[in-house]
């Protein structure tokens, strides 16, 4: 069993949070706000009591059945330092609040050593702004169900740190396109159309950097790529007190699995950039080419998302927020009669308007 | 104009009614969909990292088509 973290508040106990408002820990009962940097020694001596326990642990001995290597591949259990609970979760959970008391609670043994992040992005927008955001979705959308517009429809919103592969690329390219000019002109008896071919050679390079992937295979990968982007300018070193209120997953998805689609992404940007400089044709058209990275390197963040679910009709419904930005996506349900409705009513209107057009138009 | 031109006009009419009746609805529901891959890297290109070695066009010939007018063409 491992240690999990939580941040007593010293002025009455309460466990803090992480606000993203004060960018501070802030206690939710007595209101005190403390520098997360402040935090930062219990991050070592937390290291080292995890360090000694485990080394106690190993004299222990358990009551009860064993679980199954395979089922513990897939979970670990910590105590709350809040009521001493037990709490089983998924292996990789970084950070999340406790079953029993509701107090945050962060494991970070998820975070250290290789898994550690490069730095993390905190939250700077709270359930508030998710919620009215949520709303603002809502606005001007047609043949969206009546119950979405319920604001107690919503099931779950949950601020989530989500693990980030960011890659830097440097990329050279070589692309040929091949370009043609039309011009039309006639005389007396034919009319000419000249078609003017040329090879348009385009070498150079061009750099990328902080191309973000996600790396947890729970979140879809199109929901977290519509959020983006995020400013990495706003990213400080980790420090587990950040989690603190949140969730938290380590990664699951390695970097060499992800690499292939931001190369996708890069190289397509590539060639639409040397597309750019193809000017004074009519058509253009790419003919060959040859990307090279030559180099790629990649950092591991946390990135700050907010996730909101609903339900409709058995089906659920997941929404996603930029903790950073505040950039708000998620489809919307349909609601077909609605939709078929209005297809009937339109059809039916303009029917009759173009059966005149096209009666009149038979006439004359 | 018979029957037979108005029943046409009905009915090309209303074919022409419901296809854009449809390109409308469609129209209004896409705003429903808002999760989309991102298929660039666009914004994460570093500043003035564009640079080119070569920028070279060269011409690979001419193809000309010819078409007789009609008889009745004017011009």
């Amino acid at each position: 069993m491992s240690d999990l973290t939580s941040f007593k508040c010293p002025c009455c106990g309460g466990t803090l949070e992480f606000d993203s408002k004060s960018q501070k820990m802030k206690c939710p009962y007595c209101d005190t706000e403390l520098d997360v940097e402040s935090f930062r020694h219990e991050q070592d001596d937390n290291e080292k009591n995890l360090k000694e326990d485990e080394h106690l642990l190993e004299e222990v001995q358990h009551g009860g059945s064993q679980f199954s290597a395979e089922e513990n591949a897939d979970m670990e259990s910590y105590l709350c330092q809040s009521c001493g609970g037990q709490i089983v979760v998924p292996k990789g959970t970084g950070a999340g609040n406790c079953p029993f008391c509701g107090n945050p609670q962060v494991m970070p043994a998820n975070f250290e050593g290789t898994l550690k992040p490069d730095f993390v992005v905190p939250f700077k927008l709270d359930a508030k702004a998710v919620k009215a955001a949520y709303m603002k979705h809502l606005e001007g959308k047609h043949f969206l169900p009546a119950v979405f517009r319920d604001e107690n429809h919503i099931s779950e919103i949950r601020g989530v740190y989500v693990p980030y592969w960011l890659f830097d690329s440097h990329m050279r390219a070589r692309m040929v396109f091949s370009c043609e000019n039309i011009e039309r002109y006639e005389d007396s008896r034919y009319r000419y159309v000249k078609h003017i071919y040329y090879d348009a050679y385009r070498k150079g390079v061009l750099d990328f950097a902080d191309v973000p992937a996600d790396g947890s295979s729970v979140m879809a990968d199109d929901l977290m790529e519509s959020i983006e982007p995020f400013n990495p300018e706003d990213g400080v070193e980790y420090l587990p007190a950040y989690l603190s209120g949140y969730a938290a997953n380590r990664y699951d998805v390695d970097e060499e699995a992800v690499r292939p689609r931001v190369q996708e992404r890069m190289s397509r940007t590539m060639q639409t950039e040397f597309e750019k400089s193809v000017t004074g044709y009519d058509r253009v058209k790419l003919k060959s080419s040859d990307i090279k990275f030559k180099k790629i390197s990649a950092k591991y963040v946390l990135y700050p998302v907010w996730l909101l679910n609903t339900t409709w009709r058995g089906q659920r419904f997941t929404f996603a927020m930029n903790g950073q930005t505040g950039r708000f996506v998620g489809n919307l349900p349909r609601d077909d009669a609605a939709y078929w409705r209005t297809f009937a009513l339109l059809t039916v209107a303009l029917g009759i308007v173009f059966s005149f057009v096209v009666y009149f138009c038979m006439v004359d | 104009m018979n029957s037979e031109d108005l029943v046409l006009a009905i009915a090309g009419g209303f074919v022409l009614g419901a296809v854009v009746a449809y390109i409308i609805v469609a129209c209004m529901a896409s705003g429903l969909k808002s999760v989309k891959p991102r298929n660039e890297a666009d914004v994460y290109m570093v500043d003035n990292s564009l640079n080119f070695d070569d920028k070279t066009d060269i011409y690979r010939g001419t193809r000309i088509e010819r078409q007789l007018k009609p008889q009745n063409d004017k011009k």
